[in-house]
């Protein structure tokens, strides 16, 4: 399997999520520059964490202009995976792959720290290895992380079950407690928390790197189907 | 030469947390009577030709700002 982690003027993640990739579930991974269009045959693309052009105008705005996100647009209509994390998400919103926006956390500050998350959907590609409402331990890393949607759009976020994260304890004032949605099909994910800083027990948790295994086993039992 | 100035605001009903702090501040410093204050962005840039309105809502909705969370507001003068 192959994932291909987009670098962006500003993405600090990317060797993070390379790492998880290629020494922990042992998969090939592609950067991609955001200047190309190829996504190099990539089976899942990361759109990791970071300050994408500084964070410039609104996090997230400037990088939607990047040649190389037509075709993720492109692959993600198709069925491909794309997975956003903190600015990734921001990101995503921003090109119109998944609703709502992320906004200035309530009390205006950085919040570096980890929270207790609550899995709402385990049916998605990204999540099909943790327990339905089961607790888990991811860090979140971001200044602009409150997701806002408006009433019309929250209800449609749970009525289709793309609400897949949720705060146990809101840090920033999310609508709804939101911490990560997926799009409709399922496909594309979003989440403000690092989980590739909770990869490996060294780093203070594992909890994150089952999100990575739900990816690979998905493309495993896809293989074994086709 | 054409200048364009815009002006983008949150909309009413996305909660403005700089402008809440900021209210805040000027209270503390003694100017009770303040209220709904809020911090937008300002833009200004020149061109050639006068702008065509739509191209300006256009550029707005696709790069300056997010309208899903804020409005623009453009007004453009002959330099």
């Amino acid at each position: 399997m192959k994932f291909g982690i987009v670098r962006f003027p500003g993405s600090n993640c990317d060797e993070d999520a390379y790492k998880v990739v290629s020494n922990l579930l042992g998969e090939e991974a592609v950067y991609l520059w955001h200047e190309e269009t190829s996504l190099q045959k990539s089976d899942c693309i990361i759109l990791p964490g970071g300050f994408s052009y500084g964070d410039y105008l609104r996090a997230g705005a400037m990088a939607k202009l990047s040649p190389i996100v037509e075709s993720i647009k492109k692959f993600a209509a198709s069925g491909g995976l794309v997975l956003g994390i903190c600015n990734g998400f921001q990101v995503l919103t921003e090109i119109g792959l998944l609703p709502g926006a992320l906004t200035r956390n309530i009390h205006q500050q950085f919040i570096c720290a980890w929270q207790n998350l609550r899995v709402e959907n385990a049916k998605t590609p990204f999540t099909s290895l943790y327990k339905p409402d089961e607790e888990i331990r991811i860090p979140i890393a971001n200044g602009e992380g409150r997701y806002s949607i408006d009433p019309k759009g929250l209800k449609s976020l749970e009525q289709n079950n793309q609400i897949v994260f949720r705060y146990v304890n809101n840090p920033n004032g999310s609508v709804s407690d939101i911490a990560g949605i997926c799009n409709r099909e399922g496909n594309v994910l979003g989440l403000m928390p690092h989980p590739e800083r909770a990869s490996e027990a060294l780093l203070g948790g594992t909890d994150g790197l089952k999100l990575f295994k739900s990816i690979q086993k998905g493309r495993f039992l896809q293989g074994i189907r086709n | 030469m054409w200048r364009v100035k815009a002006i983008v605001k949150l909309k009413d009903g996305v909660l403005d947390v700089q402008g809440r702090a900021v209210e805040a501040a000027m209270k503390h410093l003694g100017y009770v009577d303040v209220k709904e204050l809020k911090i937008g962005k300002y833009i200004e840039f020149l061109t050639e030709k006068k702008p065509d309105e739509k191209a300006l809502q256009k550029i707005g909705e696709d790069l300056l700002a997010n309208p899903v969370i804020e409005i623009i507001e453009f007004s453009v003068e002959k330099k």
